[in-house]
Formats: structure tokens, sequence, C-alpha cells
């Protein structure tokens, strides 16, 4: 029966890589393969399980909020401030723009669950005003790129309630996990801007920036003060047990709207195309976890999952072997799959592996969405450069690709760091 | 076509705002009740699940119809016109297939819910309506299916999805 499960992972690969909707694929080969190791009866039980089981969770009712919050953030203009308070404060540095870009979309992180969003907003904003600058455009397209991700690390985050779904983790837990390691990471991106700005300059921008005085930088705080309202009310509540991660998105989103009210910065426009957005995005995720449930029964019904666990367990990794080459495995698929594609597909297998190595599963939660999200920036499916590549026409994808390089090398540095002292991640954990 | 893709509207808007805005007031009263007046509304978390659910199904064909599914897409710089067109009517042909065993199961699952008069714990909704929100929105979206396998147009162009 196992050959059945090799056969039905060959075909989902083959029609993902064809271009078929991935929750189409999983959906489709999912119940094309319960009926061929059970019935079709069963199968056809299967489907509409699925849908009920994975539609009615009450916390995947944070998945369409936390994207509506996103999207309404998007429209208030708060990415604008967030960069020009940044460069206020760190343009006198060597890079001072690149530098000052990071923190901005580790503060647009914050109230942000998607990383394209991040990449995007922020994009459009910084990579104009660092070619005004002189910026080389291999650093400024580069950094943008991999600073988008630390938009899906730092919480609020979707693909970190993706994974809470999947593995039964509590998502709270992963939110306030994934907020020392998403500073840490832009503390590291900022490092490497650093580095390269003084190694070379040509990159590092040719004008200087005009520096503003201590009040100017004062008031500027003032203009993020929302998002850190924003961030902080929503965090406290969940750390202080408070607000289960639905109710926090909830609470996000009434947050931005009063802020959209009071600084009169939220059309009713804006309002109408989040909601719009914000559902269309919800639909295709779930479409996503429906199709994966059933492909994960059918896999676990050949006895797939089984064979590949315990040839896994047979190899007697150690713990940083076992880390070694789950981050090799997602590397090579990150260059083939989406974020969610890859996690649907590994995490079932992976995840009860990492369990029986003693790996807590908020930590692993956290290091699987770090070393996915490497394939955000590399080819040949980079979303994020394609995103950077949009608002920077003129700049060729390879320059933008080599240009995430240094950064990709900074976040397997902190997934180094993270192996040998995990808690960097659980240290905020209660 | 055109009537299928004003129901899809329609239902797409239902779902945005009619039910999101419903789930959140409904949440944010149950959040101040609870603990404001140490009140909360038992139903509360019930009724949003519920309220998803029926967004989501609504949601269904104008997702496809939009192509708001992520796909991988790089292949397609080196597939020829010809070979996106018959991708783009094999997907059709996928959701149609999917629908279809929805809509199936549905009406299977509807005459066993009424049996036995299955309904939800706290609001007491009957579990059939749920099931036939979902095989509406199945239905629809098997319709436009249909009309797209069969249509004369040109699909080649809708290869191209979207990404968080």
């Amino acid at each position: 029966m196992t050959y059945l499960g090799y056969l039905g992972f060959v075909a989902l690969i083959g029609l993902i890589a064809v271009g078929i909707p991935i929750g189409l694929c999983l959906a489709v080969v999912g119940f094309a393969g319960l009926t061929l190791v059970g019935s079709f009866g069963t199968a056809m039980t299967q489907v509409t399980t699925a849908f009920w089981s994975e539609g009615s969770k009450f916390v995947l009712v944070s998945l369409p909020f936390y994207v509506l919050m996103g999207n309404l953030i998007y429209h208030t203009g708060i990415a604008k401030n967030l960069f020009r308070t940044a460069s206020h404060w760190l343009s006198w540095l060597p890079g001072g723009l690149g530098i000052a870009s990071v923190f901005a979309c580790a503060g647009f992180g914050a109230v942000s669950g998607s990383s394209t969003a991040t990449a995007r907003t922020m994009g459009a904003i910084v990579i104009p005003e660092m070619r005004r600058f002189g910026y080389g455009m291999r650093l400024a397209t580069g950094v943008m790129s991999s600073a988008g991700t630390l938009g899906i690390l730092i919480p609020p985050s979707i693909v970190l309630i993706f994974y809470g779904l999947l593995t039964e983790t509590s998502v709270g837990k992963l939110f306030i996990a994934g907020i020392l390691p998403g500073m840490i990471i832009a503390v590291i991106f900022a490092i490497i801007v650093f580095i390269i700005a003084v190694l070379d300059p040509s990159q590092g921008g040719k004008r200087e920036v005009e520096q503003v005085s201590w009040r100017v930088k004062l008031l500027s705080l003032g203009q993020v003060l929302p998002v850190l309202v924003i961030f902080v009310s929503i965090f406290a509540g969940l750390y202080l047990g408070v607000f289960t991660p639905t109710e926090s998105a909830i609470f996000g989103v009434a947050a931005v709207l009063l802020y959209g009210a009071l600084s009169r910065s939220l059309s009713l426009a804006a309002i109408r195309d989040s909601l719009l957005d914000a559902v269309l995005v919800s639909s295709m995720l779930f479409l996503i976890m429906v199709g994966g449930m059933l492909f994960t029964r059918f896999l676990a019904q050949t006895g797939f999952t089984a064979a590949i666990q315990s040839l896994i367990v047979g190899m007697d990794l150690s713990y940083f072997e076992f880390i070694l080459a789950i981050t090799l495995l997602y590397l090579v698929l990150g260059c083939v799959l989406d974020l969610f594609g890859m996690l649907i597909l590994t995490i079932p297998i992976l995840f009860p592996l990492a369990m029986q190595q003693g790996i807590d599963p908020v930590w692993f939660g956290i290091y699987v969405v770090i070393v996915a999200e490497i394939g955000l920036v590399t080819p040949p499916l980079g979303v994020n450069v394609f995103v950077i590549s949009g608002v920077a026409r003129d700049v060729p994808l390879s320059q933008i690709f080599i240009g995430c390089l240094p950064f990709i090398v900074g976040l397997l540095v902190f997934v180094a760091i993270m192996a040998v002292w995990p808690q960097v991640v659980l240290y905020l954990v209660p | 076509m055109k009537v299928l893709q004003f129901i899809s509207k329609l239902m797409f808007y239902l779902s945005a705002f009619v039910c999101i805005p419903a789930i959140f007031f409904v949440l944010i009263v149950d959040v101040t009740l609870r603990f404001g007046f140490n009140a909360p509304m038992r139903w509360a978390q019930e009724f949003a699940s519920i309220l998803l659910f029926v967004s989501i199904a609504l949601v269904l064909p104008e997702s496809w119809l939009q192509h708001a599914h992520i796909r991988a897409d790089f292949l397609q710089h080196i597939v020829t016109r010809r070979a996106k067109e018959v991708l783009a009517r094999v997907s059709w042909l996928l959701v149609l297939a999917l629908s279809a065993a929805i809509i199936w199961q549905c009406s299977k699952d509807i005459d066993y819910m009424l049996l036995i008069n299955e309904s939800t714990p706290e609001l007491f909704v009957p579990m059939a309506w749920l099931r036939g929100v979902l095989a509406v929105g199945a239905a629809i979206s098997g319709l436009i299916a249909i009309f797209k396998l069969f249509s004369r147009q040109s699909l080649a162009d809708e290869t191209e999805g979207t990404a968080l």
C-alpha cells in the first residue's frame, strides 16, 4: 500500500509544478488517494467532514481578521511614518536608510501578518528614497526583499497561525515566541547593511541624508506611537491570558479602525477593499488546509508517513544532524514550493519526528517558519524578490537575488544560534 | 455566465460585508461583556465559527473566478501558450470534480442530518442548513467551472496565482 503513497506524492508534486492551484491539487489527490486506499464512500464522507471540521475551528476566525488588520494598516499611511521616524534616528549611520528600512519593516511586521504585504508596502516607500540618496540598487532591493520576511515572523503572523492549526500548538505561545527572534533577526540584518555600506561605500549611499533636530526626532516618535499601542495592547492581552489569539485579532482590527477614524486616514473604499481581500485570502488558506487534511489522511492510510518517519528514525540522527537535515530540506523545497505548500507537505511528517527528538513544538514552529521564509528570497520562486522587482523594475532579478545573499547567510546564522540556544526563542514564552 | 458572475459577486459581498462584520461585532461585544460585566455570551464562539464557515463557503466561487489560489508558477515562463490553455482547463476540470463531490456528499449528509435532527450545540442551528450553504457554494463553483471548460475564450492568462 505504501507505493500508493509514493505515487500520490509524485502526482501531487507534478500537478503543483505545472501550475494547478496548490489547495486544489492537495484536495483532488487526497480524495483520489482515499478512494483507492479505502472506498469511494469513505472518501466522499471525508471531503465534507474536512470542510466542516477545518472551517468551524474557532482559532481559524483569527485568520481573516489578521489579514484585515494588515490590509487596513496598509491604507492608514503608518508605513510611511515608520520609515520617516526610523530614518530620522538612524540615517547618520553608514547605510543608514537601509538600516532604517529594516526596523521600519520590523515595525510594520508587528501589525501585519504577511511577508509580501510588508515587502510591497515598505518597498514602494523605501526604494525610491534609497535611490534618491544614491544607494546601490543591489543593496536596496536585497534588504527590502529580505526585511519583508520579518512580516511573517514578528507576530501577528498568518504562517504561525497556519502552523498552530496544523500541529495544534498554542497560537498565542507561537506569537509570543516570535517576538524575540524577529527583533534579533532585524538587528542581524541591520548589522549586515552596516558592514556592506562600510566595505562597499558605492552601495551605502552617495549623498548624506540631511540630519534633523532633536525636537523633530522626538516629535516623530509620536507618529509611530499607534503601532506601538496596537502591538502592545494585542500582545499584553495574549501574554496575560486576557485574550485568545482570535480576540486579539478582533481587538487589533478595532484599534486600527479607531486610529484610522481619529487620524482620518481610512476611507470607506479602503475598508471595503480590505474586507474583500481578507475573505479571499482566507478562502485560499482554507482550501489549502482542507486539501492538506485530505492528503495527509491519505498518506497516513497508505503507511507512507510511517515509512518516511521510520526511515529518518533509522538514520539515528543527533539533534544537530536532524536540524541540519531539515534546514537543507527546506532550502531545497523553498526553490520549488511556496511557504504554505512546504508546511502542509512537511509538517505532518516532520512534526512527530521533532517531538521524538524532544524538541519543543513552539520552538519547532518558529524554526520552521524561519527556514521556510528563506524560500521567499531564493530563486526561482522567491516571492518577495518578485514583489520588490515590481517596485524597482529597472533592477535585474539576478541583482536582487544576489543582494539577498548576505541576508540569507544572516538568517542561517540565526538558525544556528537558536539551535544551540533554544532559549532565544522560548525565553518569553510563559 | 453573467448570471453566475452576478451570483458569485453577491455571495462574495455577503461574505465580506455581512459575515465578517457580524463576527467582529459579536466578538467585540462578547469580550466587553466578559471583562467589563462578567457576563460572557456563551454562544459567541459558536456563532463566530458558524459564520466563518458560511463566509468561506460563500466566497469559494469568487475565489476561483479571481484566481485567488496560490500556484507554483516557476515553469510558467517556459510553458507554451497552448500548454497554459490546457492547464487552465485542467484546473477548471478539477474544480468541477471537487465541486461535484462536495454537492453529492452534501445531499447525502443533509438527508442524514435531517433524519437525526442534528444541530450545533449552543445555537441549535440545524447542521443540514450549513451543509446546504456549502452545497450552494460548490454548485456555483461547479457551474462556473463548466462554463469555463466549454468557453471559446482563451484561458491561457488564467494560470497566474497569488501569494502571501
